[in-house]
């Protein structure tokens, strides 16, 4: 399952980092 | 690595739709910032610059945000009402046992760690994907506003006009036409969904009852 699991980790990351860059970028009125 | 592709087939063929729409996004709205700007005598910008732009990050987040809206609310709602027939649904709405779902003494050798526990870890993963997918939602609408902000305090600059408040914005008509916009089309797919699966069949798939199966039956079975 480590394969699957890995899988999953790199979509949660990428969506909260997605989340978090955009909220910078808004707050620094990019 | 060939069982790796074939193990996340799910993930990665609809990770691939998203970079591929994403990207595409990014591309055209780029040209539509440009265009934009043109028009209003601005400077123009590089694909980088809009990258980290305000724009793009409104127009991602304000999709986003009601996608998670919807299955959170998919996921709670289907808690406690039903749709006679739906594979999307339950027979009838009521809470779940200890031991059907397999925790505290129920649970198996090879359940998960926290749902072997009890307490509180156990309430916790009990409602993990709804806690997730709720951070998500309010991160990504907060997003939302937050770009959607600076990019209107953009155009109230370009055309000579007071910038507003962060609290003023979310109270504008603005934020919420971006917002309810994305939710209306969410909201009618979610409920036809639910009462097309009673009447239609997608053979071979999840999201479908059996082709046979009557059309009094709940549950994809």
């Amino acid at each position: 399952m480590r394969h699957v699991f890995a899988v999953f980790l790199a979509y949660l990351l990428f969506i909260l980092a997605g989340i978090a860059f955009f909220l910078v970028v808004g707050l620094r009125h990019l | 690595m060939r069982r790796f592709v074939r193990d996340n087939g799910i993930a990665l063929l609809f990770g691939a739709l998203f970079l591929g729409s994403v990207a595409a996004q990014a591309w055209t709205g780029w040209h539509v910032y440009n265009h934009d700007a043109q028009a209003h005598d601005s400077d123009t910008i590089g694909l980088g610059r809009y990258l980290i732009s305000s724009h793009y990050g409104q127009a991602v987040l304000e999709n986003w945000q009601s996608e998670w809206l919807q299955f959170l609310l998919f996921a709670l709602a289907t808690m406690f009402v039903v749709q006679k027939g739906s594979a999307e649904s339950e027979e009838e709405a009521r809470m779940s046992t200890d031991k059907e779902e397999r925790i505290g003494r129920y649970a198996q050798s090879d359940s998960p760690r926290w749902a072997k526990t009890g307490g509180w870890r156990t309430s916790v993963y009990s409602y993990s994907l709804l806690i997730v997918m709720l951070v998500i939602f309010v991160g990504s609408w907060a997003g939302q506003s937050v770009t959607g902000w600076t990019q209107y305090n953009a155009e109230q600059r370009d055309h000579g006009e007071p910038a507003t408040s962060w609290s003023g914005y979310v109270r504008s008509a603005e934020f919420w036409e971006d917002t309810v916009q994305n939710w209306q089309s969410e909201f009618l797919v979610i409920g036809a969904v639910a009462i097309f699966s009673v009447f239609l069949r997608a053979r071979h798939s999840v999201e479908s009852k059996r082709v046979g199966a009557p059309h009094a039956e709940t549950g994809s079975g």
